[in-house]
């Protein structure tokens, strides 16, 4: 028997007058076999368990009445036995309070499930062992059976790590300690700082003989660099009077002032636990005192008195609490403020495609303006010259001279104004009449045939005859006209349509030089006054977003508009660009004006949000060309501009042929 | 031939076509000259002199290839010869800029937005020209029954040559 190594102020007496076992088990079966064999499967549990035995239930009884010396800690029992049944003797056991935490294991041979379940469902049975039973199985059970009882009512289960289950016992026994360590050492916000730094600089003048005081007072006046960024630091400060500040230094010599802290706060607290170099400044504001405990200083007072171990830590986890939600707050703010600088950036792309398309409306509104007024103009002339030319009192040969007349001007274009001017000059002194020339000569009759064959012998009736004729010459033309802009309308609102569409979310084939031109067809008002040259080599169809593209193409032609003052020239390339690194195979279109050109070191610069350097009535926000490049970038494709002063600027835009990811929303 | 000359500019060969019928009653008293291009209605002007004609009003579109009216008004203000001439712009595009820059400069007499109406611009030109023989012609008795009798005979009354 070995001798009782636990210290357990609660059993300290019993120990004391024997060197019993703390704790026996207890078996009970009528076989004695029965019984030597659970002696032998449990032997190595007999060094530190005493060994009971009984044959029946009554001698069972009496050993459990008359433990005084022992305690039962764990009972194995038959469940057939004279008189009493052995469920129905670990019941009796369930129901005394000095008995109720002892482990009962059921033993049979004859399996009644009912009855062990409604023994384990109540607790009243532990384990259920049936015979016959695997010896080390049976040994792994008790040990497991033994060490839930030691863990539950031992004071000190480390004793028997030996011979039960050494990992659990350790790890209830960390789990006590933490539960066992002084109050306050986790609660360390029910103290407000002040509190926990008064009780700390009075548990330390307590310490006289452990440190002086006077070894770690320190003092700094107003201005006193305490810890410096970056150096290493070997003190954790306690402040008992004054004011610091955190200071952490930016780029370009900037700092920023993080924090402030007064008494009763630590300083150093990162270093001095990480023991790397100091992340920031701290300097003194105001004249400032402290406790500087170096690591071996600390050490030892925490080890010298619980009490100040506890508040310490308490102090530390309530001002790494504060540090952390301190933390939390600006990483919320930052978020915050991220999200808030997204949203307005997408904002201001909304509010330049809108710009944007405010101008090009403007445009369009120009371009469709002038053909509906010429229809509008017509319309009202026919109004006048039909009813003319039906009511006339014409010969028939003139009525079939107007006929040639009304069709003529219906279908080819009218005398350049230049030629109409010309051939009136002539013609007067042909017809010896300015007023008749000039109305012959739109009507093409200003030639010698028709004077011979029509004209000639008409006297009088000249005048009002041409008069007649003119209408049918007009009524022509007027239809001609209206037919011409109506369907210069209609290609226009195709060319918007075409302009304007809608992207799906996936991207298309798309041959790039359409969306080219349903660009400068926007612009043909604005373009008006330009050279447009396109070089257009050919070129695969390319997955892309075509109205995105256009975008880009819209912005770069009202750049070009912008920076030429109205007049200049417009060439736009297109073509496989050259060969890259990686061998995608890509599409190049190029597009330069002839404008006053981007100086060198602003063309980093042009891409960036709001960028511009242009006044107001022009287009756009400035947002421009930081669209462009997103819109290229989601093409995998790239944007580039290269300029000469007075010269031109080009831009360049290179995008794959086949997109990697084709689905990616811009 | 007549001793004044009333042009008309425009790129848009319709429009102009348009613009020309719309005055054309006036062609009893003035020349009409129609150009598709302001070189073409510097040639035009060139000629004047030496057929001894003057220039009296240009109805001139502003958006046109190669020049705009304004700047076009603007040369034709600097140019003794064209001077005196009332200045009409006739455009789709209403650009305040354009606009403001033309007033600025003193030489736009009218702005008509397209589209326009026939009675609108006629009666437009027709007050147009009838200052401009009240400015510049002696025998004002040939134009009253064309243009704005009542004006002009009340010039005709003061200068007391009826």
């Amino acid at each position: 028997m070995n001798p009782i190594p636990s210290l357990c102020p609660g059993n300290a007496d019993k120990y004391l007058i024997s060197n019993m076992n703390k704790y026996f088990i207890l078996c009970v079966d009528t076989d004695p076999e029965i019984l030597k064999a659970i002696e032998q499967d449990l032997d190595p549990l007999w060094s530190q368990f005493g060994f009971r035995q009984a044959k029946t239930i009554i001698e069972a009884q009496s050993i459990v009445q008359n433990q005084y010396l022992s305690e039962l800690a764990l009972v194995i029992c038959d469940q057939v036995m004279p008189r009493l049944t052995g469920m129905e003797f670990l019941t009796s056991l369930n129901t005394k309070p000095e008995t109720e935490n002892v482990r009962k294991i059921l033993l049979t041979a004859q399996v009644d499930k009912e009855l062990v379940i409604h023994g384990l469902n109540h607790r009243y049975l532990d384990y259920y062992l049936a015979k016959p039973w695997n010896s080390q199985k049976f040994l792994d059970m008790i040990i497991d059976q033994l060490t839930t009882f030691v863990i539950k009512n031992d004071c000190d289960p480390l004793v028997y790590r030996k011979t039960l289950d050494n990992e659990r016992i350790l790890a209830t026994l960390v789990e006590n300690r933490v539960e066992k360590v002084p109050k306050g050492f986790l609660n360390y916000m029910e103290n407000s700082s002040e509190t926990l730094s008064k009780e700390i600089i009075q548990e330390l003048s307590k310490l006289p003989g452990i440190m002086s005081v006077e070894k770690i007072h320190r003092f700094y006046a107003a201005g006193d660099i305490i810890i410096e960024e970056n150096s290493d630091n070997e003190f954790l400060m306690f402040i008992t009077k004054g004011e610091v500040v955190h200071v952490k230094s930016l780029n370009a010599g900037k700092e920023q002032q993080l924090l402030t802290q007064k008494e009763g706060s630590l300083v150093g607290l990162m270093s001095f636990v990480s023991e790397e170099k100091a992340f920031v400044s701290c300097y003194a504001t105001t004249e400032v005192e402290v406790f500087a405990f170096d690591r071996k200083t600390m050490e030892d007072v925490m080890r010298s008195n619980p009490a100040i171990l506890a508040l310490f830590s308490g102090l530390l986890l309530q001002q790494l609490h504060q540090r952390l939600k301190k933390t939390i707050k600006v990483e919320l703010k930052i978020q915050e403020t991220l999200e808030h600088l997204d949203s307005t950036k997408r904002q201001m792309f909304e509010k330049e495609k809108m710009a944007v398309l405010g101008q090009l409306i403007a445009g369009i509104a120009h371009e469709i303006n002038n053909p509906i007024s010429a229809i509008l103009r017509g319309a009202e002339h026919l109004k006048k010259s039909i009813p003319k030319i039906v009511n006339n009192d014409l010969s028939e040969p003139f009525v079939n001279l107007g006929s040639q007349v009304f069709e003529k001007a219906m279908t080819v274009k009218s005398l350049s104004t230049i030629e109409t001017r010309n051939r009136t000059r002539k013609a007067t002194s042909f017809f010896g009449s300015a007023s008749i020339a000039r109305k012959m000569v739109p009507m093409q009759l200003d030639q010698k045939k028709y004077q011979e064959q029509y004209f000639k012998n008409s006297g009088d009736q000249l005048g009002t005859i041409i008069d007649q004729l003119t209408h049918y010459y007009q009524t022509g033309n007027f239809l001609r006209n209206i037919d011409v802009c109506s369907h210069r309308i209609a290609e226009l609102v195709k060319g918007l349509k075409n302009y304007t569409r809608h992207d799906n979310e996936t991207m298309i084939k798309s041959d790039l030089r359409e969306g080219l031109e349903d660009t400068l067809l926007i612009f043909t008002s604005k373009l008006k006054n330009y050279t447009v040259i396109k070089s257009y080599s050919p070129m695969p169809l390319v997955e892309c977003y075509p109205g995105k593209l256009n975008q880009v193409w819209t912005n770069i032609i009202s750049n070009a508009i912008d920076a030429t003052f109205q007049k200049g020239k417009l060439i736009i390339t297109t073509g496989m660009a050259p060969q890259d690194k990686e061998n995608t195979e890509k599409v190049q279109i190029s597009i330069e004006d002839d404008g006053h050109g981007v100086p060198n070191r602003l063309l980093e610069k042009i891409f960036k949000v709001n960028y511009t350097t242009k006044r107001g009535g022009s287009f756009g926000l400035g947002m421009g060309l930081a669209l462009c490049k997103q819109i290229v970038q989601a093409h995998e494709g790239n944007i580039g501009v290269s300029s000469k002063a007075g010269k031109f600027t080009r831009f360049t835009i290179q995008i794959p042929v086949v997109s990697q990811t084709k689905k990616q929303k811009i | 031939m007549n001793k004044y000359v009333i042009l008309c500019v425009d790129d848009e060969r319709e429009i102009l076509d348009s613009i020309v019928k719309d005055i054309d009653p006036l062609y009893e008293l003035f020349d009409i000259e129609a150009t598709e291009s302001v070189s073409e209605a510097r040639e035009v002007i060139a000629e004047m002199p030496k057929q001894k004609q003057q220039l009296a009003l240009i109805l001139c579109d502003h958006v046109m290839p190669g020049e705009l009216g304004v700047d076009f008004l603007i040369e034709l203000n600097k140019n003794p010869a064209t001077r005196s001439a009332k200045k009409l712009l006739l455009t789709g595009q209403a650009g305040l800029e354009n606009t403001i820059e033309a007033i600025n400069h003193g030489n736009l007499d009218y702005y008509i937005a397209k589209p326009w109406q026939a009675k609108n611009v006629y009666q437009v030109v027709v007050n147009q020209l009838t200052n401009f023989i009240i400015e510049n012609e002696d025998d004002l008795i040939k134009y009253a029954k064309m243009l704005d009798q009542v004006r002009i005979f009340e010039v005709i009354h003061k200068k007391g040559t009826y």
